[in-house]
């Protein structure tokens, strides 16, 4: 019989919080560079030229068909045979940024279809620039319907940021397996470190949920 | 801006929300399918984490008693397969090594069928106390902490530590791990890690999954040292030529003594164990084992005692 000691997972609760810290860090600024580079992709499969619109496809295609895992795995191992050795937080961050900015591209790229093509048109009416219509008009109306499924890649990446720990990021999974191997309580930490990847998703989105409320106001 | 609202008409998807289609918005605002969606998400988290509550509340697992094991037989034997001579598997895919001889030889001895488990150096105490696994192998190093909560049979064999750099690094001996300017890559729940706390506090590790990568980390240059049985690593350094391996070793006064794991609840399996362990040294079984698997005989007598 074995029963469930909590007890030495929860004294090392402090250490698992800084691991909490890390996952934000990696989990959100991989997020925002995702959308960054989504945001150029989606423009350039909209209105790029014909080489332009092909490149954002093959990317797309070879970054939704390769496991996230494999591209960081080259990012970590496969570029110091070149020479350039990035660090672990690095190599992970640069790989679930490209790895998501072809997922949000696709979703992009659907919410921009979503926008009449007569806003493009009252748009120029307005006298604004493509870069101006873009970022006044076309973008802030496509938010709208793309919303949930930005909020909803955003989770899974939060989630998904757990296989930073297999390169040496010293994430919450990281520190949970570190504490699993010190307490030997492996059953107990990954309860408790269930329930914080819980808490976090829900406060994270719910943070992105009242950002885009404000941006909505503003817009 | 805002679209034109029209009938609402949301499709229902698998994720939570919805999605608006076309000239429609959800009630309650553009963003009502997100905020129900973070809802729904909140409910589901909170069902899990309820549907959760018996199982912490009550002793969850048991470990199959020697009885069980005799009846059902077979013996689940966790092994490490990233871990060869210990355990690997062959060019047809068979897991062998000098852990799955000593195993094959334990259930031989019960009069069971073993069947081998394949468990990461992490992953070897917790199988244990999930019942995923009747004994673990894998190199299992006695420590008085892991002693707290599991139980450990008469030492197999005896392993010493190494410190193993690429030539380029010029790492010395444990003063120059403890002045904290050597960069360690170690392996994630091994015996180096508190090894490595203890005697260098002030080195920083970089905490890889497998011996592969960290053997591949080291020699790309991630890392300046690592400290490990060299009989374990060894194999893989050989993957990394162009390191220039130096292994240092005799730094580190105790060698370690690897045992087999059992559930501490599980007393007659132990007490089973100690006797055919103690059956298969008489015989020799071990020591051939021993010289099979590392091509060398044991560096020292062990002394099978509890």
């Amino acid at each position: 019989m074995t029963a469930l000691h909590f007890q030495p997972v929860l004294q090392r609760l402090p250490f698992l919080l800084g691991g909490v810290a890390t996952t934000v860090l990696l989990s959100v600024a991989s997020f925002g560079a995702g959308l960054f580079l989504a945001g150029g992709l989606a423009v350039l499969r909209a209105e790029g030229p014909k080489a332009g619109r092909r490149f954002g496809t093959i990317y797309s295609t070879i970054m939704t068909n390769t496991p996230q895992l494999s591209q960081i795995f080259a990012i970590f191992y496969c570029l110091p045979l070149l020479g350039v050795i990035v660090s672990p937080f690095a190599s992970v961050f640069i790989g679930m940024a490209l790895n998501a900015a072809a997922y949000l591209a696709d979703i992009l790229t659907t919410g921009l279809g979503r926008v009449p093509p007569l806003y493009h048109d009252a748009a120029a009416s307005l006298g604004l620039t493509r870069r101006q219509a873009y970022m006044r008009v076309i973008f802030p109306h496509a938010l709208q319907t793309m919303a949930p499924a930005l909020a909803n890649h955003f989770q899974i990446m939060i989630l998904g940021s757990s296989m930073a720990s297999i390169f040496g990021v010293e994430d919450l999974t990281g520190r949970a397996y570190d504490v699993g191997s010190t307490t030997f309580r492996i059953l107990e930490v990954m309860l408790v470190t269930g329930v914080l990847y819980a808490l976090l998703s829900i406060a994270l989105t719910g943070l992105f949920a009242l950002g885009r409320r404000l941006f909505e106001g503003a817009a | 801006m805002r679209s034109a609202g029209g009938p609402m008409r949301v499709f229902r998807t698998p994720w939570p929300g919805g999605v608006p289609l076309r000239g429609s918005r959800a009630h309650g605002g553009p963003f009502g399918a997100l905020r129900s969606g973070v809802r729904k998400v909140g409910r589901g988290v909170a069902a899990c984490v309820l549907s959760a509550l018996p199982v912490c509340a009550g002793p969850a697992v048991q470990a199959r008693a020697l009885a069980d094991i005799r009846a059902s037989g077979h013996l689940n034997i966790g092994v490490n397969p990233a871990l060869p001579p210990l355990a690997a598997y062959d060019s047809r895919n068979v897991i062998e090594g000098f852990d799955v001889d000593v195993g094959t030889a334990l259930a031989a001895r019960l009069g069971v069928v073993p069947r081998f488990v394949p468990v990461s150096s992490s992953g070897r105490i917790p199988y244990l106390m999930a019942g995923k696994a009747d004994v673990v192998l894998g190199g299992l190093t006695r420590t008085p902490e892991r002693a707290a909560v599991i139980a450990f049979s008469v030492p197999l064999y005896v392993e010493e530590f190494a410190i193993i750099a690429p030539a380029a690094a010029r790492v010395g001996g444990l003063d120059d791990l403890a002045s904290g300017r050597v960069r360690m890559v170690e392996v994630r729940g091994s015996t180096a890690v508190p090894f490595l706390r203890e005697h260098a506090p002030k080195a920083p590790i970089l905490l890889l999954g497998s011996y592969p990568d960290a053997v591949r980390a080291l020699a790309q240059g991630r890392g300046d040292a690592m400290v490990d049985v060299i009989e374990y690593v060894g194999r893989f350094l050989a993957a990394e030529p162009q390191a220039g391996w130096t292994i240092r070793r005799g730094f580190a006064p105790a060698a370690g003594e690897d045992c087999v794991g059992v559930a501490r609840s599980d007393t007659d399996l132990l007490r089973a164990v100690d006797g055919m362990l103690a059956g298969l040294t008489r015989d020799g079984t071990i020591q051939a084992a021993y010289r099979r698997w590392f091509g060398v005989s044991m560096v020292a007598p062990v002394e099978r005692r509890p």
